[in-house]
């Protein structure tokens, strides 16, 4: 992607201007498949090369905190420490160090860096459900109704998705599991109060 | 660091793939692709401000499917027609296809209601990626009327048709890429022709 044009994602041909900000389906020249698009300034925008970091000239100048030798030209935004050119990454309009970017990625405190999230809601309510729904793996909700009920417990307070989302279904998981587990129970009783043994 | 808040997503679209759910959401500063096999969300995000171009193409997708659910709603119809017919008068029968026949006929006309088929390129200046949610282009184009606003503000302003063909052509200007541009230049459309 080293140009201004834009490939047809058929015929891979190089398209200039052709249907582009039509606002109407129109063809593609080598292909004839029809295409409608917008093209934005972006794409004609320069891309900038990345700063290295200015060598410190003068004695008791502020020096970056991980190379020394450069020149301070800003802070964290994270955690306050001196950044050279090279060290500063501007991430949604912030000034961030490698290590507090890094840090905001595996802890989860920069949302945007997120991209991935486990479902645990789900998990815990297809545990207490799908036993039950497939009949014929019914009994294995001997096993997978305490299961529900120890991940909806345990990731009760675990994000869920970056979709707006209730706690319903850990709710639903949670009342299937309990009255799974107390249909087991009266059934095991049942069982040894009428013939003395369980099997 | 910023603050941990939860960002307001409004959909804009929703699909099921092979490998799940897809959808597209609307931020405040970005959209959100979402790829889910409903146990783990996979994101994606697209900031307006580095959105290069939208490429919507034109898919058989609506037909495929027509023809797909055709041969059984034909099926279905004969025979329902068959059942009633004077030679046989089975009504259980009758029923049953009755039945088939409602339930391809719904598809049918959802597919029809969905409008084309089409695929979603969105580019940006390190990617070409699809959105597997955008499939139809009813969807598609009121995708592309609620976000092209914005990213218009996000990047000062929209660009014309013909302000794009003259920036277009700038780009590969002669002196800087040589003979190729000028191939480029010449027959638009050639898929030989060479990138600036």
């Amino acid at each position: 992607m080293n140009n201004a044009l834009i490939q047809c994602p058929v015929c891979r041909a190089w398209l200039m201007g052709g249907p582009f900000n039509q606002r109407e389906f129109g063809p593609c020249p080598a292909c004839g498949v029809p295409l409608m698009g917008d093209v934005f300034p972006a794409l004609f925008r320069k891309i900038g090369t990345g700063q290295s970091g200015e060598t410190i000239m003068v004695e008791g100048e502020s020096s970056c905190f991980y190379h020394p030798q450069k020149k301070a030209i800003l802070p964290c935004d994270g955690c306050g420490r001196f950044l050279c050119g090279l060290c500063d990454c501007l991430f949604n309009g912030r000034h961030y160090c490698p290590t507090c970017l890094e840090a905001g990625k595996a802890k989860g405190k920069i949302k945007n860096l997120e991209n991935q999230r486990t479902l645990y809601d789900s998990i815990a309510l297809a545990l207490a459900v799908y036993p039950l729904i497939t009949v014929i793996f019914y009994h294995i909700s001997f096993i997978t109704a305490p299961m529900a009920l120890f991940v909806a417990i345990r990731y009760w307070n675990a994000p869920r998705s970056i979709l707006r989302r209730t706690k319903a279904r850990y709710i639903a998981a949670m009342a299937i599991a309990l009255l799974t587990i107390a249909a087991w129970i009266t059934l095991i009783v049942t069982l040894v109060t009428r013939h003395g043994t369980l099997f | 660091m910023e603050p941990s808040s939860e960002i307001r997503y409004k959909r804009l679209s929703r699909f099921r793939v092979r490998t799940g759910l897809s959808s597209l959401w609307l931020g405040p500063d970005h959209i959100l692709s979402v790829n889910s096999n409903g146990y783990i969300e996979n994101y994606k995000r697209f900031y307006f401000r580095d959105i290069q171009a939208i490429i919507i193409q034109q898919t058989s997708r609506r037909a495929v499917w027509n023809g797909v659910l055709a041969a059984p709603l034909l099926g279905s119809f004969i025979g329902l027609l068959a059942c009633l017919s004077s030679f046989s008068q089975d009504e259980v029968g009758a029923i049953v296809c009755a039945t088939i026949l409602s339930i391809f006929l719904f598809f049918f006309v959802l597919n029809f209601i969905l409008g084309m088929g089409c695929a979603c390129d969105i580019r940006t200046a390190v990617q070409i990626q699809r959105l597997p949610s955008v499939r139809r282009v009813p969807n598609a184009k009121y995708v592309l009327e609620t976000i092209r606003p914005l990213i218009a503000a996000a990047q000062g302003g929209e660009l014309s048709a013909e302000a794009v063909t003259a920036r277009m052509r700038e780009s590969i200007a002669p002196a800087v890429a040589g003979p190729a541009a000028q191939a480029v230049a010449e027959n638009p459309g050639n898929p030989t022709t060479p990138s600036a």
